[in-house]
């Protein structure tokens, strides 16, 4: 895979305290990755950085090979989607599209424009402005302003957190959707491990500026390299050094008769989440352990004395 | 014409339902902040405690704005008293008066400097702004500075330019002693030393709305610009000068305004050879004891400027953006 960005021990301090601390990573062309942490990781810093309003204090960025380190944000082939958008208030919707195209001096561009717009679905509103819209339409705006440039890569920062919950489901899978469909690298920065996990292709976690560990959704979330990612992307019962998630936990009134590691307990509390069961369970050693279990499994009620178990390949091992 | 009903707020993002504990904490904490002010604003105030309240300012502006002004308003049509006063009969001849040629010069010429005083004060004040509303913690401090001018009376000020620019001042001294000049230069008593004096003084009226649109504006925009391929020039001309429109209207109305009626600087600086239209009404009331063309002069200043606020007003409404200017 042909490599678009590429950061060498990229470090950033500011005041003193590094926001960013020595991180290095690739990204594949044609790529969807995202950058996802806790408030305060460095994931937007890091994003800045190669947008070029921030400059690192150590390392390199190279994109296309090329460092950029010293390059304006205006000479940077990248585009940025805000949180907040930033759209131009005071134009229309064609204007806020157009305007990248004219920085580069190109002519003629009145195709493309139709083109993204129709690409993001916004097609009749290019006479809009941006307080004539919606949330999402303005966000697609400013998708299309970023795509309208056919960036080396685009980069959205926190894309979906300025929409309701209803809406984010949708346009998570109309991103993705997106992205296949014009082939253009993505990097996005994230605080939720649902949306960069059900998003990505490759998922890259940090914590307190330090790259945790990057790989394919399914390799962080079943083999993470340590307890903070493991607990970062979704909840573990830890017992000692071996972990299991919680829709690996299967409970039982009867002994089960597979193969596996099999506890007994009782059960301490049963919370009902609509499409399952979370149950609290007190083993006899008096570890608690949580298992998410089909409400098709069987009724549980309090106090039940059960079987608590999981096979083996489901436990994380650090 | 437009609707703004879906325009959403903008910390729409904390207030939205987050998984997070932290997430909660915010939306609780704004949840707090908008009873706060659903607190503050909601009781309808009756209508008898909105007459209280405006009673002063109603009684105030009857008896210091709008009863001088119906009387300079009937001066202007009497004839003139003898030794300054007004005496019958009622007469139009003080407007006719206005047509003169005389008066038109110094009509225009007051139009003139005021102009150029006002684009001075925009061309110097903006990046002063600019630079204000870009420092941070210093912002306070900086605009402390700006405004401290206010603590000396303008009389003592423009004063003050006159022991720098007359032909033994400060400035044609060093020059003469360093010899760089053999004569003084002819610093004061001209257009240009009025307007350094209109500029000098009414600077401040520019930059503080000037400052106030340009710390509203969003930082993330000039991000976007710079993003989108815009060099620090285009975005300063695209983004943020069509963004800061109000600030420079209101910026440039209240310094051509007052720099249009001004008597004092022209009258210190000008050294009499420079008359505004500000001098021809003080000359009136005083040395020509001609109160009642004073008067009329003064309601014609006052017409011409209605005139262009309305102008600006209705530019502003057509635009349909931000808020009414009157």
């Amino acid at each position: 895979m042909e490599t678009v960005l590429e950061l060498r021990g990229v470090s950033k301090e500011f005041g003193g305290a590094p926001v960013v601390d020595n991180v290095s990573l690739s990204i594949a062309r044609g790529e969807l990755h995202a950058l996802c942490g806790p408030s305060g990781c460095g994931k937007t810093t890091l994003l800045r950085m190669v947008a070029g309003f921030e400059t690192p204090t150590a390392g390199e960025i190279y994109l296309n090979g090329r460092a950029i380190n010293q390059e304006p944000p205006y000479r940077r082939n990248v585009t940025t989607v805000f949180q907040n958008y930033a759209l131009f208030p005071h134009m229309t919707v064609q204007a806020n599209v157009e305007f990248g195209l004219k920085q580069k001096g190109l002519r003629d561009f009145g195709e493309r424009v139709r083109q993204v717009l129709e690409l993001v679905q916004l097609t009749g509103l290019e006479h809009r402005r941006p307080d004539q819209l919606s949330g999402g339409q303005r966000q697609r705006v400013a998708i299309a302003r970023a795509l309208a440039l056919e960036p080396d890569v685009l980069m959205l920062d926190e894309p979906l957190s300025a929409l309701d919950p209803n809406l984010r489901k949708q346009v998570r899978q109309e991103l993705k959707a997106l992205q296949r469909r014009v082939g253009i690298t993505f990097l996005m920065v994230t605080h939720d491990q649902e949306e960069a996990l059900s998003l990505s292709d490759r998922i890259t976690v940090l914590d307190r500026g330090q790259l945790q560990q990057t790989g394919a959704p399914q390799q962080v979330y079943l083999q993470p390299s340590n307890r903070f990612v493991a607990d970062f992307l979704g909840t573990v019962n830890w017992m000692g050094s071996i972990g299991v998630r919680p829709e690996a936990m299967r409970v039982s009134h009867e002994r089960p008769v597979h193969d596996a590691q099999v506890r007994t307990g009782r059960v301490a509390a049963t919370t009902f989440l609509g499409d399952a069961i979370q149950l609290e369970t007190l083993l006899d050693t008096g570890e608690r352990l949580t298992a998410q279990v089909s409400r098709l499994n069987g009724a549980f009620q309090n106090g039940d004395a059960v079987h608590v178990w999981w096979h083996s390949s489901d436990e994380i091992t650090l | 014409m437009k609707s703004r009903s879906n325009r959403r707020p903008k910390n729409a993002a904390q207030t939205a339902p987050s998984r997070s504990r932290l997430g909660n904490g915010f939306a609780l904490l704004s949840r707090a902040r908008q009873q706060a002010v659903l607190s503050v604003a909601k009781p309808a105030p009756l209508a008898a405690s909105v007459t209280a309240f405006l009673s002063p300012a109603v009684v105030l502006q009857l008896l210091l704005f709008v009863a001088p002004m119906l009387i300079i308003a009937g001066y202007s049509v009497l004839s003139r008293g003898a030794y300054g006063g007004v005496e019958s009969p009622w007469t139009i001849e003080n407007y006719q008066r206005l047509l003169d040629p005389l008066y038109g010069v110094i009509l225009l010429r007051s139009v003139w400097l005021a102009a150029v005083s006002t684009l001075l004060c925009l061309v110097l004040g903006f990046p002063l702004a600019l630079f204000i509303a870009r420092s941070g913690r210093r912002k306070n401090f900086y605009l402390q500075l700006v405004i401290m001018p206010f603590w000396t009376s303008f009389l003592i000020r423009t004063y003050a330019w006159l022991f720098l620019l007359r032909d033994t001042g400060l400035l044609n001294t060093v020059l003469q002693a360093t010899g760089m000049i053999s004569e003084p230069l002819p610093l004061l008593y001209n257009d240009g030393a009025v307007v350094l004096g209109l500029v000098y003084g009414y600077l401040p009226f520019m930059v503080l709305p000037l400052y106030a649109t340009l710390e509203r504006l969003d930082p993330s925009l000039l991000e976007a610009a710079a993003d989108l391929g815009a060099t620090p020039w285009v975005a300063l001309w695209r983004i943020v000068l069509p963004l800061c429109r109000p600030g420079i209207l209101a910026g440039a109305i209240l310094v051509f305004i007052p720099c249009l009626g001004a008597y004092l600087t022209p009258d210190l600086m000008g050294g009499g050879k420079t008359i505004m239209i500000g001098n021809l009404v003080q000359n009136q009331f005083t040395t020509a004891r001609d109160w009642p063309f004073g008067s009329a002069i003064s309601l014609a200043l006052m017409a011409l400027v209605m005139l262009l606020l309305m102008g600006a007003a209705r530019r502003k409404g057509l635009e349909g953006e931000g808020e009414p200017l009157l």
